[in-house]
Order: C-alpha cells, then structure tokens, then sequence
C-alpha cells in the first residue's frame, strides 16, 4: 500500500513530534538527576575509594582517595596516593572545614564548603550548565551492582560529549565521570573502585585520625562572594577585567584574600571554571614554566593537573589565570584584560 | 662491671665493629622489651628493634657525646615505634567498614579467676589480658609506662629522653598506673 | 592532710622520687591508713608483675640477624676515620662553632633566600590550591570528592 502524501506528512510530524517531547522529556528528567546528584554528596552515607586520573599533553596524573558522605553535611576525605599527599585529611562537618597535610605538619581551619549556602551556589551553576550545554543521551545501566543512570553532556554548539555521569538510581550520588576534550580525547576520568551505602560511623572515628596539633584559623567568617561593583570598591588597588570570555562564561563572583592584597575573580559556565587572580606586583615561583610572548607581553605557563596555569606582570600588578580551556582562549583572555 | 658505654661509642666512631656488637649486645634486649610493649607484635617488634640499631650505626657520628648513650638510644627507640606506628595507621586502604568492628571492639573485662600468684604468672592467657590493658593506654602514658619498668630510670632521665618537664614524667606515671591497677584490680590484690 | 594527696604521690614514692619530708610523711601516713596501705601494695605489685611480662628477649641470633642487613643496606657505609677537618671542628671551642655557623647561615641568607623577599614572593601553588577551592564550590558537576592538589607525578 502506498502512503498518500498526507499520509507520509502526518507520519513524520508524529515521529518529529515525538522526537521533540522525547528530548524535552530526557531534557526535563535529566536536569531532575542532575539537581538531586548535586545535593546527594550531603544526604547519604556512603563510603568508597575513588580513582582519578588526569590527562595533560605532557604528563598523566593519578590520585586515590578515601571519601565518606555522612548524613547530613559531613565529608571525610583521606588521600591515599601519590605518596608526596598521601596521608592529607579533610573533615567537612558543615560548619567547619579542617584540613591536616602531614607533609608539613600543617592543620588548618576554613569554611564549610557542604554549608547549605554552598548548596545554593551550586543549584545556581547548575542553571549557568543547562543554558550551555544540552543532555544528548540519557540511559540506564548497572555499574559494580547498582543501578545507574548515565547522562552525556554535550555544549549546545557540538554533538560531541564534553562530559559523561554515572549517577546512582537510589541515592543519586555520581559514581563516575569522564570529561573530554573538544576533540574527542579523554581528559579525565574519576571513578569509585570500592563503594559501599549506608554505613554509619561516629563522627569521633574520623577526628581521631587527626593528629593532636593546633589548627590555624584561615578564614574566620563564611565564605564570601562580591560582586563586580561590590569588589572594585573594596579592592585597595585598581582592578583589570577580561573583555572576552569564552561563550557561555559568566562572571560568578569575587573574593579577596591573602591579607587583602589579592583579589580572586570567578568565571564560569557551569561545568568549568576559570580564575583570575590580581594583586600588586609580586615575584610568583613557578617551577618547570614555558615563555609565551605576545606583543610586548611575556606570559610564563604551565600544564597542571587541572588545567592551564598563566602567570605575568602588567601595569605594576600580577596576574594569575587558571582553568581548562584550549590555549587560543586563554590567548583572547589574556590579551583583552584591561 | 665491663667497659662503659662512652668508651664503646668513641671506640666505635673509630672503627672498631666488635663495640658496635658489644653496644647491640648490651641493649638488645632492653630494646626489644621496649619495642614489643609499644606495639604489640612480635614479628613486628623483631625488625624494628634491628631498624633501631641500623640507625644507630647509621648515625653513630651525631651522638655527641651531651648525654648518656642510653639516653640517645632510648629516644631513637620511641621514636621509630612511633614512625612505624603512624606508618601503619597510614597505610590502612581498607574500607573502614571492614576494619570498624575490628578497630573498635571494646577490651574484655576482666574476669576474677586467678588463683594463685604463680599461677597468674605463668598463665598465658592472662598476660595477654595484661598486654591488652597495657595496650589501652594512650601512646604518652604507654611510652613512660614502658621506659620505667623496663630500665628503673630516674624522672629526670626519663624527661630527657622524652623531651617533657619531670612533672609531666611524674603525672603520666601517676595516670598509667591509675589505670592498670583499674583493670588488673583482682590481679595485683591476690599477689 | 586527706588520703588523695597521698595516693597522688604512692607512684613517686615508689620510685623513690619525693624528697625527704614527703617520704617520711608519707610512711608515717602508711603505718595508719589501710586504704592507702592497700593502693600502695596494689602499686607494687603492678611494678612486679609489668617487669615480668616486659621483659624479653628477642629470638637468638638477634646480632647475626642485624650484621646481615648492615653490607646491603648501603654498601657505602663504613666507618670513616675522622679527617683533619673533622678532628678540627671537634676541637674547636662552642662559640668558635657557633661564629662560624652564624656566617654560613648570613651567606647563604643573602645568596638564596633575600633575593626573594623583595617585592614578597608567592608560590604559584597558593594560587592552584585557590583555584581547587573554587572549583570545588563553582561548578556542579565537579568531581564527588575531593579537591585536587597541585602535584606532579608521573604515571
């Protein structure tokens, strides 16, 4: 039987049809997993030992850690390798951040960071994501026994995945994640090797592991970020700002630290961050640094684990830019910052 | 009364191997008291009673001379157990789920069925319930604890080699055995 | 005065640690107090029974055991004779030791460490551990745990 014309029209408005509430429906029940996977860090108990790894052109970076979630607010984290952080604990009890780096036998005391504001900040970059990348694939599989749903990111200008979750059916922890690079290459991998929910602990356990020394008290009150406006006028020095910012980058806030001589500003598009730091001129010791010159500006670089790592000297300040983008961004940054 | 340990030590800076086997001789067993009361394992306690005196051949030229050679040799005891003690507390991966039950089972109480002084002595079972309580104190009182009953050290050695006032020598002494006698109450009355 | 004051000091007295009029007040106090009598004779028994289980010896042939591990712990170690400096710098008197030490320390002060000091220098790991930080706050879907810190180890 041939199809009529308008029977072949209505036939492909159907499948168009429901191509399109498919993808608001995945696009709706993605966004819903990926809202619940930001809070679960903070309302399961859960205990596991997580592989990461790092690609960079040069080197590859592998680290093991020790992580329990404890209802509610509470982290604990022991790094296992590599052996140069191996014995550094973090306890997060949700009012307080205690971080110990045998190393140098240093124990320090900051802010919360699994502090409900810390929550809203992130419910907030979570909207900054979804306005720049789009859930291309939704589906279900089972990983080490448990049921996961796994969802690929991918940025709304590409069909190529930047980031692909695993994240637990029941209690939507993220259990692994891969991130690419634009061109398709792996750029890091994190995964829970050993995973075991709902095992309760005394809190005392973890602070024993602590040993007796005095904390420094690092920040005294919460964490805080200024706005633009807000940072200029408290800055005591004049501030540069990027003209350019890769798309979908957004400024998130500012912070001044080190004794107020430096000022921290926050860029991001939800899955990536990028930091620009200024103070007044300062020698910065960077070890194994390449020379890029531009213009009359040298600009000193690295590769780090977590991405690209510029330092240079202008108009009497420093500059300090990090974060993962391809070398061509960071270029447009750096030479629009005034 | 043999040759003294000073004369040993100078012997040996020079050269001379047979002091440095005489210094082992002479301490070997003290040592290794110390280092098995500290830890608590007998395989454990044999290689690093042999890493103490590894490190004493090592780094014989540091020793001075300022203090007695016990003394130096004593403290380098404390502070390997205590290295290896945090080493192995660092190289725990196990999930802690795993090593939960066991980390934390509480000491048995001890039950009044000794009977007669020997009897307690050469019970075995008993010196362990002993080691348990001597286990359970904290590493500070363990470590004077030890020094104390093993070589008869006066307070004012016992500060030196570990770097605290005598007056902390005598309350840690004092705590240590507040609680032995706490735990081994039925014990130490029938003796 | 009250019996606590004499059990806190029965472990000092034991171990012959109090002075003279403590001693004597404390075993005149001994002749009449059964309690504390008991807590005395409970100390001793514990030195008594501590001293018997601690001590021990390790398994025979401790020495041949450790002379084993003395060539291949590092073939390089023997016992030098003390050079001429050596024997010099024994000689020298402490605060012969101590003026050469301070200038040492000046030298390599304004070889290394001043040239830093103008202008406060920072490691740029400060900055990296910054960046962690924010990272860890910022963006969503950061890794579950933990921030990263800025080391380099190869593969």
């Amino acid at each position: 039987m041939r199809l009529s014309k308008l029977g072949v029209g209505l036939l492909s408005s159907l499948v168009q049809g429901l191509l399109i509430t498919n993808l608001y429906c995945l696009a709706d029940q993605g966004e819903e997993i990926l809202r619940s996977a930001v809070n679960a860090p903070f309302h399961t108990d859960f205990e596991g030992i997580m592989e990461s790894v790092f690609y960079t052109p040069t080197k590859t970076y592998t680290f093991k850690t020790k992580v329990i979630y404890q209802k509610s607010n509470f982290i604990y984290i022991e790094y296992l390798e590599p052996a140069r952080i191996k014995g550094k604990i973090i306890i997060d009890n949700g009012k307080e951040r205690i971080e110990y780096t045998p190393v140098n036998n240093k124990m320090d005391k900051l802010p919360s960071f699994a502090s409900p504001k810390i929550e809203k900040i992130k419910q907030k970059a979570l909207g900054v994501m979804l306005n720049n990348f789009e859930i291309s694939r939704l589906s279900r599989e089972v990983m080490r026994g448990r049921e996961v749903y796994v969802i690929s990111l991918n940025p709304r200008y590409s069909i190529e995945p930047l980031l692909k979750l695993w994240i637990d059916r029941k209690t939507y922890l993220p259990l692994k994640k891969e991130k690419y690079k634009p061109d398709g290459r792996l750029s890091s991998l994190l995964c829970y090797v050993e995973a075991k929910f709902g095992e309760h602990f005394p809190r005392e356990i973890f602070y024993s592991k602590l040993p007796k020394i005095a904390a420094n008290e690092k920040i005294e009150q919460d964490l805080f970020y200024y706005s633009g406006e807000e940072i200029k006028k408290r800055a005591n020095f004049p501030l540069s700002f990027p003209a350019y910012l890769p798309p979908g980058y957004i400024f998130q806030g500012g912070e001044i630290i080190e004794r107020e001589r430096t000022v921290k500003l926050i860029y991001t598009d939800g899955l990536e961050v990028i930091i620009l730091f200024q103070r007044p001129y300062t020698d910065i010791l960077m070890r194994k640094n390449q020379w890029i010159k531009w213009g009359n500006l040298r600009v000193r670089f690295k590769e780090s684990p977590h991405g690209k790592v510029f330092t240079w000297n202008k108009d009497k300040k420093t500059f300090v830019l990090i974060g993962e983008l391809p070398l061509e961004e960071f270029v447009k940054i750096i030479q629009s910052i005034k | 009364m043999g040759v003294s340990d000073e004369v040993l030590v100078a012997r040996f800076k020079e050269g001379d191997e047979s002091s440095f086997k005489e210094l082992v001789e002479r301490y070997q067993s003290r040592v290794y008291s110390i280092v098995l009361a500290m830890l608590g394992d007998k395989n454990d306690a044999d290689d690093l009673s042999q890493e103490v005196f590894l490190k004493v051949y090592r780094f014989i030229h540091q020793f001075k001379g300022r203090s007695k050679f016990f003394t130096w040799l004593y403290r380098l005891t404390i502070n390997t157990c205590i290295s290896a003690r945090n080493r192995k507390k660092r190289n725990n991966q196990i999930l802690l789920s795993q090593s939960f039950k066991k980390d934390f089972t509480p000491i048995d109480t001890l039950q009044n069925d000794a009977k007669s002084p020997i009897e307690i002595l050469q019970n075995r079972e008993l010196e362990k319930k002993i080691k348990l309580a001597l286990d359970s104190l904290s590493d500070g009182l363990k470590e004077v604890f030890v020094l104390r009953e093993i070589e008869d050290l006066s307070y004012k050695q016992l500060s030196r080699i570990l770097h605290c006032p005598e007056g902390t020598v005598k309350s840690r002494l004092f705590r240590a055995r507040e609680e032995l006698k706490k735990k081994l109450m039925p014990y130490i009355d029938e003796l | 005065m009250r019996c606590d004051w004499f059990k806190k000091n029965l472990s000092a007295y034991i171990d012959g640690e109090v002075n003279f009029l403590t001693r004597w007040r404390i075993k005149r106090h001994l002749k009449s107090c059964t309690d504390c009598y008991k807590d005395y004779i409970r100390l001793k028994n514990l030195r008594k029974i501590s001293k018997i289980i601690l001590l021990k010896n390790p398994e025979p042939g401790f020495y041949e055991r450790l002379q084993a591990k003395l060539p291949r712990l590092n073939p390089n170690i023997t016992l030098k004779k003390t050079g001429s400096l050596a024997k010099f710098w024994m000689l020298l008197p402490l605060p012969g030791k101590l003026a050469i030490g301070g200038v040492a320390i000046l030298i390599l002060f304004l070889l290394i460490i001043y040239p830093h000091l103008s202008g406060s220098s920072l490691n740029i790991n400060k900055f990296e551990e910054e960046y962690l930080r924010s990272k860890e706050i910022f963006s969503v879907v950061e890794e579950p745990a933990p921030p990263l810190l800025p080391v380099s180890e190869e593969r």
